[in-house]
């Protein structure tokens, strides 16, 4: 059915909010994780091997382990909580590693390096003394296939963050190992002074279908039967936001069908998860800029649209200008408008604001 | 050294004739485009050409004048000039071949209203002409109402991506609707602040071609464009290349490319940059000879709370045009702080404006080498010195004789200083700053 | 697997004979330093700084091996005029030689174009542009088209009053995508006045800040560039240059690609002589400010990074500017990740307070370019290594 499929970020959300509920007032936000591999289809039908992240239902990483999504599920940190704790199941024949860009992953016991490219040695923690051919494998300590790894960020810093595989990131990001990380600063507010009533989720990526078959099949970096060698020709055929392209269904109302009054305050949360800048734009409409990479900005910024570089957070408030119904496009505006040369396809989305009755009549452009 | 003597005056004037003939002339303090508040414009076909002798299909916005004739595409569209809180309406329609789809316009930073023409997938459309389509369809009317003044563009949103590539955008500038509290009517503002005053104004429109899509386009195999291949070795600044942009507006041999990019001022002047990224690629534009201020971004200025002006602005000599996006930069140059008489003077002349006092009559530093040991540029004047000129070998083209400090303003992608593999080309543009006495209109 | 570019020896050593000649005739080396008595290249006037470089060709190293032909400075420094060309010919440095400066000091700096000796057929003038220089005059801002360059065997001395401090760089203009692709470019920054006042614990600056915020422990300057192979082949080959298809495959920091980042010695290149001079690892003790002077001279690409650190970085100067407003406002911006366009420079200060010992990464999260070429685990990746107090 869908075991593979992408999961809608709504019913994540909801999802998760029940979860923490249900936990009561906790100090740390624990998850259970697990990597591994699977096949996603494009907008055009095409399948493209994929290594995504999945939440394991009954969190105990021994029997099914739980859809894998790329982009990974969202994991939360609630306002009142400053541990984030992970334990990932490594289902992928590699090892792997976490990283969350701009915060301090506390139980660190890497980074690995080894003596590329044979890969036979390895040197955990400092680099070998005097030694200055081996090349870092993983950023953080590593979680070899099968096993169960643990990861703790405690000092949580409020703000929207992208976590990545901390391993040969040129290929384990690439394949999809990535997800957003979110913390409040209270309920409702994303930070001291910026209140909102919905928020969205936007991430930016793109998938090259040749290195990523090349990876999955094992012919892809500095091994013998190689194919490719590196991503340095990377050059992608999909363009995805949230891991859809135009026209899947889901970027016809990017945001769900929620009403949004006049006046109330949409928080888009941006995340470039891909390898290549996007500029996310929006047409008829000016967003507020509040923050970058998590970081508060001391003045926030009107803008139409901004440069969104790889690995880049940032979060804005879109004001409802009306009340709905009304729609607004939300794409790149590097016009990556494309599914593998086919138009119209790539990151164009639309963000809505629908009441029930509304619903069917909506025509869709 | 070459110092300049009382002569250097007239000698300046007299060679005017022959440095005009050569660079852009007319409207060098304002921006070239169409005033008002009615538009309308057609998508049509045309030809551009490029500066390593090619040409190239495109498809760009023509005017329909008050007297119902369509002139030719032109790259980039019409630079629409208009007031703030004056409504605005455009109508278009669509002749481009067939097959090359419908058309319309976005006005990025707008809320506007469309009617007419057919759903679209970012507005209404025009629709083709071979889908037989009725009046209503034909022609869609955009109106808006510009609340705030700046610099802002204006682009296709009908598969943009082929479209915007073809050269379907133009700039669309907003001018405040009134002089700025505590600022003097006879001077120039591009916000509603006295902190964004200019003296001049340039627009530097960036866009760029790949000739494979061209080609494509022209032989009308709608199958093979694709665009994650996208490759563009063709630049453009106001839609001409390097050399073409040093040449006036509107010059007869580039009858679809009427906008030059030939920046000119006077010491302690203020120059105002509008910077557009029309197309599809960032270009880190590096302003050579001195800082300039950003700001204002996408129509808005860099402020820190309304009414504060720009007060968040910053200052580099390199900025990257945002697809999509658009800046207001404020450049001026008074050559303070070299260290020596950048007119040559001796201590008894007199100071001209903007001069940098403490450094008057301060001796030229070093000893440069002799004639055969160096290589004269073209826009060299044969002397160091703001408004001198020297012995020039022979051959010399002679092309600064009015001793203007040049400056390349270019990418610093450099490789986008090329034409379809052609150096020189693409984005390269030169400020000139005269001497005082150099009228430039 | 090791590449090496195929050169005569034969018709090299030939063609450096014929050279020579042909530059004692017409030669005009000239090294200008005011203040200099004994002859050493060093001004007596500690306000004067006198650099002599050379402008020539020579050979480096990438990460996996690749010989690749390049143009750049040499470094000259007290080397005497009759001395230049026969002695930095084919010493071609990458980068080139760091320029420092103090804020109020006067440079001369000597460019001595020696020519480029596996290129005979090549008569290009080379010159000295100082990226970002304020209110800049054309006789000395190394564009050619508006000013004298200096042709083979000839010295051109510049002059700036360093008056504003900050991050620059520094590179040839002639024919800009040809000699920048080929690695014309150098590290330059000039230190602020507040230098040597102690401030909020610190005596050391990027900028006049007045209250500290720009302080810092140490210091490390990383210029990102990449190569395109191809290019540099066909210059070494005496081929047609392919502008329309340059990419840079090769990018670097500092002239090398990873693992050679971390590496402290000179990379040699196939002659045997260092010219990749400068290693881009970070280091610093617990609790220290790291200011890292960031610059992007690449001629094809733009290059984002960021540090593992888990700390932001703060950027508190653009451009050789610090980020205050017109009226005084902070306007630095604190990100994890930063884009630096060709270009562009950043002052960016990574403050390790509560970062626990150990080694993190500084990288491009463009993660196709951690790469060396087709060689994977490569490319703009350095270490930054936090030791305990």
């Amino acid at each position: 059915m869908f075991s593979k499929k992408v999961i809608g970020f709504q019913g994540l959300f909801v999802f998760l909010c029940l979860l923490t509920i249900m936990a009561g007032q906790a100090v740390a936000a624990e998850y259970w994780l697990q990597v591994g591999a699977a096949n996603k289809t494009m907008a055009d039908g095409s399948r493209v091997p994929v290594w995504g992240f999945g939440l394991d239902p009954d969190k105990n990483l021994t029997t099914a382990d739980g859809a894998i999504s790329v982009p990974g599920p969202t994991l939360r940190v609630a306002p009142d909580d400053n541990v984030l704790i992970i334990h990932l199941k490594n289902n992928l024949s590699e090892p792997v590693s976490l990283n969350i860009l701009g915060q301090r992953l506390t139980n660190n016991s890497g980074p690995v390096w080894t003596n590329f490219p044979a890969d036979t040695e390895t040197w955990i923690g400092a680099r070998p003394a005097g030694n200055y051919t081996a090349r870092v494998r993983s950023f953080t300590h590593e979680t070899q296939p099968g096993q169960v790894g643990e990861y703790r960020w405690e000092s949580f810093r409020p703000g929207t963050y992208l976590l990545q595989s901390g391993t040969n990131p040129a290929k384990q990001v690439q394949m999809g190992m990535f997800l957003p990380v979110i913390k409040d600063t209270a309920q409702g507010f994303a930070y001291a002074d910026v209140p909102y009533n919905f928020e969205l989720i936007v991430i930016f990526h793109e998938i090259d279908p040749t290195i990523q078959n090349a990876i999955a099949a094992g012919t892809y970096g500095a091994v013998p039967n190689a194919t490719i060698g590196s991503s340095v020709l990377y050059e992608p055929k999909y363009f995805l936001m949230n891991g859809m392209s135009y026209p899947d269904k889901g970027l016809l109302s990017i945001n769900g069908t929620e009403p949004l009054f006049q006046g109330e305050r949409l928080l888009i949360r941006f995340l470039n998860a891909g390898l290549e800048t996007h500029v996310p734009q929006l047409l008829g409409l000016y967003m507020t800029l509040w923050s970058e990479d998590g970081n508060r900005l001391q003045y926030p910024r009107q803008e139409y649209g901004f440069e969104l570089a790889t690995g880049k957070t940032a979060d804005v408030i879109v004001v409802s200008p009306k009340n709905p119904p009304w729609h607004y496009p939300l794409y790149d505006g590097k016009l990556n408008l494309t599914n593998n040369g086919a138009y119209p396809g790539g990151m164009f989305s639309y963000i809505r604001s629908s009441v029930p009755e509304h619903l069917g009549a909506e025509t869709v452009q | 050294m070459d110092r300049i003597g009382k002569q250097h005056h007239i000698r300046v004037v007299l060679l005017i004739g022959a440095l005009l003939l050569f660079f852009g002339t007319g409207a060098q303090g304002a921006i070239v485009g169409i005033s008002g508040n009615s538009f309308n414009l057609v998508a049509k076909q045309d030809v551009i050409v490029t500066s390593d002798g090619d040409s190239t299909i495109i498809w760009g916005y023509a005017v329909t004048n008050a007297g119902g004739e369509t002139g030719r595409a032109q790259y980039p569209g019409p630079t629409l000039i208009v007031i703030e809180d004056v409504p605005v309406t455009i109508t278009l329609s669509n002749e481009l071949p067939n097959e090359s789809g419908n058309a319309s316009i976005v006005f990025p930073g707008h809320q506007v209203t469309a009617t007419g023409g057919v759903d679209g997938l970012m507005t209404q459309e025009a629709r083709q002409a071979h889908l037989k389509p009725t009046n209503a369809e034909k022609q869609v009317t955009y109106t808006f109402t510009p609340t705030e003044p700046g610099t802002y563009l204006y682009r296709s949103g009908t598969r943009a991506d082929l479209q915007v590539e073809m050269g379907l955008f133009g700039a669309l500038i907003v001018r405040p609707a009134a002089t700025p509290a505590g600022g003097d009517p006879a001077k120039k503002y591009a916000y509603n602040h006295v902190d964004s005053e200019y003296d001049r104004e340039v627009l530097y429109l960036m866009s760029e071609t790949d000739p494979i899509i061209h080609r494509q386009v022209e032989e009308r195999q709608w199958n093979l464009i694709d665009f994650t291949k996208y490759f563009p070795t063709n630049w453009f600044i106001n839609g001409r290349n390097y050399p073409d942009l040093l040449a006036e507006n509107n010059v007869p041999w580039l009858p679809t490319q009427p906008y030059n990019c030939q920046p000119r001022m006077h010491p302690g002047e203020k120059l105002l940059i509008r910077f557009i990224g029309a197309g599809r690629q960032t270009h880190p534009m590096h302003f050579h000879g001195n800082d300039f201020e950003t700001i204002a971004a996408d129509g808005r200025l860099l402020s820190s709370a309304p009414g504060a002006g720009p007060d968040l602005a910053w200052q580099a000599t390199t900025i990257k045009s945002i697809p999509g996006q658009t800046a207001d930069l404020v450049w001026g140059w008074t050559g303070k702080e070299l260290g020596w008489d950048i007119y040559g003077h001796s201590p008894e002349d007199p100071l001209e404006p903007y001069e940098y006092a403490p450094n008057h009559g301060k001796p030229f530093p070093v000893v440069l080498p002799p004639r055969d040991a160096v290589t004269y540029g073209a826009f060299y004047s044969g002397s160091p010195f703001l408004g001198g000129e020297g012995e020039l070998p022979p051959g010399h083209g002679g092309l600064n004789a009015a001793g203007g400090y040049f400056y390349m303003w270019h990418s610093h992608t450099e490789k986008e200083l090329t034409s379809n593999d052609i150096w020189p080309g693409g984005l390269i543009s030169f400020m000139i700053v005269e001497h005082p006495d150099v009228p430039i209109d | 697997m090791k590449r090496r570019t195929r050169y005569g020896s034969m018709i090299v050593l030939l063609t450096l004979f014929g050279w020579l000649w042909a530059l004692t005739v017409s030669a005009n080396v000239l090294v200008q330093c005011p203040g200099d008595t004994n002859g050493d290249g060093i001004s007596e006037d500690p306000n004067i700084v006198c650099r002599s470089i050379t402008g020539g060709d020579g050979y480096t190293t990438m990460a996996d091996g690749l010989g690749l032909y390049i143009f750049s400075f040499g470094d000259a420094d007290g080397v005497p005029a009759d001395r230049v060309i026969a002695d930095l010919t084919l010493k071609a440095q990458l980068p080139a030689p760091t320029i420092v400066l103090k804020q109020g000091q006067e440079l001369y700096l000597t460019m001595t174009n020696v020519g480029m000796a596996v290129r005979p057929d090549l008569f290009d003038p080379h010159t000295v542009h100082w990226h970002g220089f304020p209110n800049a005059a054309p006789i000395f801002d190394g564009l050619p088209e508006p000013s004298p360059s200096a042709n083979m065997g000839n010295s051109m001395t510049y002059y700036y009053n360093a008056v504003v401090p900050g991050t620059y760089f520094y590179h040839c203009h002639v024919e800009a995508a040809e000699h920048m692709q080929m690695g014309m470019i150098g590290n330059l920054w000039v230190t602020p006045k507040q230098d040597g006042t102690s401030i909020g614990g610190f005596t050391k600056f990027a900028y006049n800040d007045e209250d500290g915020s720009t302080g810092y422990d140490v210091a490390f300057p990383l210029l990102l560039t990449g190569f395109d192979s191809f290019f540099h082949i066909a210059s070494d080959t005496v081929q047609a240059l392919p502008f329309a298809a340059m990419f840079d495959e090769y990018p670097m920091i500092n002239g090398r690609g990873y693992p050679d980042t971390i590496n402290p010695n000179d990379i040699l290149n196939q002659e045997g002589f260092g010219a990749q001079k400068i290693p881009s690892l970070i280091t610093a003790t617990a609790g220290q400010r790291i200011l890292l002077r960031v610059s992007n001279i690449s001629t094809t690409h733009q290059y984002t990074f960021a540090t593992t650190l888990g700390v932001p970085m703060k950027v508190v100067g653009r451009g050789a500017a610090l980020l205050r407003g017109p009226d005084g406002k902070d306007t630095s911006m604190t990100v994890n990740v930063l884009n630096v366009g060709g270009g562009q420079d950043y002052d960016v200060i990574l403050d390790t307070s509560g970062v626990a010992p150990g080694t993190y990464f500084l990288y491009t999260t463009d993660l196709a370019n951690l790469s060396n070429g087709d060689q994977e685990r490569g490319g703009i990746m350095t270490e930054i290594v936090i030791n305990p107090l």
